[in-house]
Order: C-alpha cells, then structure tokens, then sequence
C-alpha cells in the first residue's frame, strides 16, 4: 500500500504522519513531496476510475469540516470500494487546504440555502431528524460545502478519468523525461517511495 | 461487482471504528469531567470538582464519581457531595443535542461536607454578608427584662417633674418676697406714718383764725397724702394676696405632681407580662426563623434551574462569516423537548442520624414541554434519634405564569437539640414535626406543627421573683404543642409561633410581675413624696417670709387707718 502523506484527524487541522520517513522531511522535499506522491499514482497502475472515484471522495471528505458522521461514512466507503487509497488521503489533505479558502464561499451558499423560505418545511423535517443532525447539516458551512462537492462529484469524476487518461496516453513518457521529473526521481524522498511501492 | 469491492477494506473499517469508539470510551472520561466542572463552577459560583467520568455505549450513558459542589457563600464547604451518579441516557435524544436522562441513582448525597482546600472562584469577590438574626434566641430576643432596679438607682436616673417645679416654685417665691420687700421699703412706713399723727396733732394745737386757715389747708393736704399712702399699701397687699395665692395652688400640685412621677417610673420600670407571654417566639423564633431564611436561600438559588435560562433564537443572522465555522440555523422542534430532562432518578441521602432514599422525577428547566412538575421525594425510617423522616417536594413550573412550589415534610420520633439559650434554655425527649409550606410566585403561606414531649426547662435561679414565677410556671410542662404561620414573601417571610406554653407563662408570670410592680411603686411613691414632701416644707418656710411681709403691710395699713383725720 502506498505511504500516506497527510490524514484527518479532526476538523480542517492536517496532521503530519510521524513515521521516519517523513520525519526526514525538510524545505524543498516536503513542498516537493505532494506532487512526486501524485505522479506516482497516475504512473501507478491504478486505474483512472479508482483514483478518479477516490479524489471525488475526498473532494466531499475534505470540503465538509467536521470529522463526524459523514466522514465515517465516507471512510467506510473508500475503504470498501476499490479505490486508490493514497489517492484519497492525499487527495482529502489538498481538498481541506483548499477548503480553507472557500469557506467564505461555503458559508453564503450553505446559508442561502439553509434560510431559504421555500424549503424551510423541508429542512424542519430534517432537523427533526436525530441521524441528521447528529452530522449538523443545519451549519451553513457544512450544507454549503456538502451542497457544491455534491454538485462538483459527477462533473469532477468524469473531468479527472480523461485527464489521467489523457496524461497516461500523451504526457506520461514526455513528463518522465523532463528534468522537474528527473529532479524528482533524484530525491531521497522519491527513492523512499520507489523503495515502498 | 466484487471487482469494486475490497473486503480487507471492511475489516479495516471495523477496527478503525472500534479504534475511535474505544479511543472515546477510555480517553474521554477526563475531557468530561472537565466539561462538567467548567459548567457547574459557573453556574453555581464556585469550584465544582469531579474526580472521575465514565462513559457507557451499551446501554448509553455516563458515570461521575467524587462529586463535590462548593457553597458560595462558604468557600471551604461543600454544599452538596455526591459520591457517584450513574445516569442511562436516550440515545435519540442525545443525537438531537438534548440530554434525556432515562434513569439515574445518585448514591452518597452529602449535605455540608468540610472541604480539603477553598472551592471559592479567584476572580470572585467575597461576598458581604447580610446582616443575619443570630443562631441563638438570647442574643437576638433576650427574656423580657425579670429583674427591677434598685429604687435609689430609679430615683437618680429619674428627673422627676414635682421635684423640678418645686425649684421653680422655690425660685418664684424669692423673687417674689425681694420684690415685695423693695416695693415695702419704697412704701410708707411706721415712722412716716407717724409723722403724719405729729403733724396732725400740731395743727390741732394751732389758734387764731389764720392759724385755723392755715391748718384746715394743710390738714388737708395730710388728708391726701395719706389717702395716696393707703392706696398704695393696699394695692401692694391686693398683689401679695394674689402672688400667695398662686404660689399656694402651684404648692399644692406638687403633690399630684409626684403621684404622676410615681406613675410613669412603674410604666418605665415595671415588669410588663405582655413580653414575657410570648415565650413561644422567645425559645423557638430565632432559631427557626434562621433555618426558614436558610431554605428559603437554597431555594432562591436553585429557582432560576427550574426555569429556561435562554431563549433560543429560531433564525440567528451571522454578524458575520466565521471562517470553518460557520453559523448553526435553528428550525422548529416537532415535538418540542426540553435541553435538559431527568425522567426518574433514584436517590440516596446521607444525614447524621442515618440514609434517607428518595426519588426525584422530571427534573428540567422546561417543565410547560414535559406536562409534569418536578417531584422529590426522600423518606427514611428506623434511623438513629429518629424513627422517620419524609420529605416532599413539588416544584410545579407547568404553567410558568403561576409558578407553585409545595414542601411536606413529617420527622417523627426526633431528638431535638437544646432550644434556646442562656438563662432560658428548653429540652426534649422526643419531638414530631410537621411542615407544610406552599409558595405561589413570590408569596408563602405555610403551617407548622411541633409536638414536643418530655419537656424539660433550665433556668438559672437568680432569686428574682418574676424568674422564679416563669420557672414555676414551666416546672410542670411536660408536653408542648407549637403551631407556626408562615406568611410573607420569599424575600421577607414572616413567622408567627404560639403554643400552650404561652397560656401557661403568661398565667405564671402576671401574678409575680403584678406583685413586684406593686412593690415598686410603693416604695417609689414613699421616696419621691419624702422628696416632694421636703421641698414643700422649705417652700411653706419660704412662703412664712412672704406673710412676714403682709403682716408689716398690714400693720401699716391698721395704723393708716387709726390716723382719724
């Protein structure tokens, strides 16, 4: 299994696995590090529905903000469906760091929707949900971001599975050759990985 | 289809789900414990310590342990103690963030337990203490006074009214004898009116007819002046009459004068019976009336509990976007529950005379969504010094217009401390009491009932006599029954205490309190009417100056008149 790069533990706080591996991580290596994990899953022989499955899931798992219900279900699901795993927890820690910033935008969505008078009855009926609640829809943060990742999960599936295919048919033996690429294959970090997989 | 499914990846699943769940049964006690001790310290005031929390998933619910409620007011007390709570919760209504206690036992609830170290806040200022009725009945009411002061030690506090007009009777009097003794000497005397006789009698012994002239002119010259001269003399008597006169009615209301003194030194010194009846209020007032207040306390504490404290809005408007956070929307309730809810909790209370169970329903601050009142119940029997105890509680906020709050309480069979104190002191073999106090919004009403048997009085004997009656009095009662009103208001509550004992004392001690009464004012009317008695005597001395001077008018005036012109 590939190494994992970064994971949940609570809410949009990213904690750094403590293993000796990356404990070695330093400067360049650990801004290089992200991106040699992601050429080695679209170099891997994953194939692009599962890694495009697995960067959904975490799309929705990194854009919800609390670990909960939700993420346990998601958890759940990643782990039972064949998808890329590394895919996922790499993809989950891009998806928080990019959620910080979309939040804002998360909020206004999450409360326009949540305010709205139209389905007021519905979100009511909700509310009076115990398992629905227990994931707290009613935040506006939540239901914003759970809202658009939803909307995003279809468009987002189909876009990532013909880029990957894309990349693997035309970029990655000329990507392979560049020297960003060679500069990658020259770290310790991208042996250590060699090394693992 | 099993090409997309990784059953390894289920496993894994399972065992990070155990992980976590185990992770918060074995890592989150302390986290609790700490939430709890944070909420409690500042809903009550004061540190709130809990020494251990225990959450339970089948069935679900949570164990406290060591719990320990600091009284505010009493920082090294603690106002409750409870040795541990075991509480099932409803799982549903966790997961809509109400706490629903299905079930509870409370074991080891102590009441006024001494604390190791201050449980009180840092930032919290000491409160300034009311000023409170003290403990004991005799350093707030003492017995009415029993003993009368010395006569003498009466007499020269006293400022007698007779004594003083005396003085100024004394004072008048010489004013008055200077001023007729100046207005004597400006007056015609015994010489003058002598010369008048030489003069008159020379004239008579005049010849010739000039000589004759020239005497009836000046004979009637002598005529007027003598004229002029007993008018003056009689003007001056008519005013001596009328200035005696006055000073004899003046002298003769000195007696009356110090008959009245007499009166109100006995009003002032005396020993009145009206006190002393309500000797009821005397033993037992102070002491209850400080455990009523006392209650009362708690129960003002503990009222805004049983009430919502805070109205949850149903739409809030963010004031502004938190970052990650977001804003929770609120939508209505269907049904309604309350934040907060006991159903039923078993409960065991811990006195000195031994374990009282009891039982508590519906405990919430929203008892209109719940339909019933909140009830506590606590009994005990065969304890120590005690043969039981019951206790009922109804806190009815169903109607949070009408608030209505019932206490019941029944002790049979109890031991009672000594009552009262210092020269006046009361002991029981066996009391039984019974409460019943209703409070409507701010009003009380309430009865009280105290049988005690066995009774038994200590009373210094200081050989008063109106002590001794009370002590006499007392002797044979054995049996008291005390009946209590309770009015007012939660702020300002009232008690009324009487018992048969009241006839009894009252009976005793108006005989003994007449009977010394009488004898102070017998030996008072002696010494102030020896004392009044004297001065009237000096004026009566005074007052022989006066007719001294009436008499030299008088004489006078007889010879004035003996002059035959």
């Amino acid at each position: 299994m590939d190494a994992v790069l970064n994971f949940h533990v609570y809410g949009r706080i990213p904690v750094r696995s403590d293993s000796l591996l990356f404990t070695r991580l330093k400067g360049k290596d650990a801004m290089i590090k992200p991106l040699a994990s992601f050429l080695k899953i679209l170099n891997s022989e994953a194939s692009p529905g599962q890694i495009s499955l697995a960067l959904c899931f975490s799309m929705v798992a990194g854009f919800t903000p609390f670990f909960g219900l939700l993420t346990l279900c998601l958890l759940f699901l990643v782990l039972v469906l064949k998808v890329n795993l590394s895919a996922f927890f790499l993809g989950w820690g891009l998806f928080t760091a990019l959620a910080f910033l979309l939040d804002p935008l998360f909020h206004g969505a999450g409360f326009w929707l949540l305010s709205h008078p139209g389905i007021e009855g519905f979100w009511t009926s909700l509310y009076n949900m115990p398992v629905l609640r227990l994931i707290r829809f009613n935040n506006t943060v939540f239901m914003g971001s759970f809202v658009i990742s939803l909307l995003l999960f279809i468009p987002l599936f189909f876009m990532l599975q013909f880029l990957i295919k894309k990349y693997r048919s035309q970029f990655m033996g000329w990507i392979q050759k560049t020297r960003i690429a060679q500069i990658i294959k020259g770290t310790k970090i991208f042996m250590a990985y060699k090394s693992l997989g | 289809m099993t090409k997309w499914i990784r059953w390894p990846g289920l496993a894994a699943f399972i065992v990070i789900t155990a992980l976590l769940v185990a992770g918060f049964m074995f890592l989150s006690g302390p986290f609790i414990a700490k939430a709890i001790e944070v909420a409690g310290t500042r809903m009550v005031g004061a540190k709130v310590d809990v020494a251990g929390a225990r959450p339970g998933l089948f069935p679900l619910g949570l164990s406290l342990s060591g719990i320990r409620v600091t009284d505010p007011d009493a920082p090294m007390t603690n106002a409750v103690e409870m040795e541990s709570i075991r509480m099932r919760m409803d799982t549903k209504a966790l997961m809509l963030r109400k706490i629903e206690v299905t079930e509870m036992r409370v074991e080891g609830i102590r009441l006024g337990t001494p604390r190791r170290v201050s449980g009180a806040l840092p930032e919290r200022k000491p409160v300034e203490k009311e000023e409170r009725p003290a403990s004991g009945a005799m350093d707030r009411i003492p017995v009415p006074s029993m003993e009368i002061p010395d006569v003498k030690t009466i007499l020269d506090r006293a400022s007698l009214g007779s004594l003083e007009e005396a003085e100024k009777l004394k004072k008048a009097l010489s004013e008055e004898y200077e001023s007729f003794d100046e207005r004597l000497r400006n007056l015609p005397d015994m010489d003058d009116l002598a010369a008048y006789r030489a003069r008159i009698d020379n004239l008579k012994r005049g010849s010739g007819l000039s000589g004759v002239l020239t005497g009836a002119r000046e004979l009637q010259q002598i005529r007027d002046d003598v004229q002029k001269d007993i008018l003056a003399l009689r003007n001056t008597r008519q005013e001596m009459e009328e200035s005696l006169a006055d000073l004899r009615r003046r002298m003769a209301s000195l007696g009356s004068m110090a008959a009245e003194d007499v009166n109100q030194l006995v009003e002032k010194y005396g020993i009145s019976d009206e006190g002393l009846g309500n000797i009821t209020g005397i033993l037992l007032g102070p002491e209850w009336e400080g455990r009523l207040r006392k209650g009362l306390a708690l129960y003002r504490r503990a009222e805004p509990l049983l009430e919502r404290i805070r109205e949850r809005e149903k739409k809030p408007e963010p004031e502004k976007a938190l970052r990650s956070e977001g804003v929770d929307i609120l939508f209505a309730e269907i049904p309604e529950r309350p934040d907060f809810l006991i159903r039923s909790a078993g409960l065991s209370l811990e006195i000195p005379a031994g374990n009282l169970k009891g039982t508590l329903r519906n405990a919430t601050n929203r008892q209109p969504l719940v339909g019933s009142p909140m009830e506590i119940r606590f009994r005990g029997d065969s304890l120590s010094d005690l043969e039981s105890v019951d206790l009922e509680l109804v806190f009815n906020r169903v109607n949070p217009k009408a608030p209505s709050d019932h206490m019941k309480a029944g002790v049979s069979g109890w031991h009672p401390d000594t009552m009262g104190s210092g020269d006046l002191a009361l002991n029981a073999e066996r009391a039984d009491l019974t409460l019943d106090i209703l409070s409507r919004g701010r009003d009380l009403q309430g009865k009280i009932a105290l049988d005690l048997d066995g009774v038994r009085f200590e009373m210094p004997d200081s050989g008063d006599r109106v002590r001794a009656a009370v002590a006499s009095g007392l002797k044979d009662v054995k049996r008291i029954s005390v009946e209590g009103r309770l009015g007012g208001t939660l702020e300002r509550p009232e008690i009324r205490l009487s018992s048969s004992l009241d006839a009894v004392v009252r009976g005793a001690v108006t005989r003994a309190a007449r009977e010394a009464t009488e004898t102070l004012r017998a030996r008072l009317h002696e010494e102030v009417h020896a004392m009044t008695d004297k001065k009237i005597r000096e004026l009566e001395n005074q007052l022989g100056g006066m007719a001294d001077l009436r008499a030299v008018l008088d004489e006078r005036l007889n010879m004035a008149g003996r002059l035959d012109i």
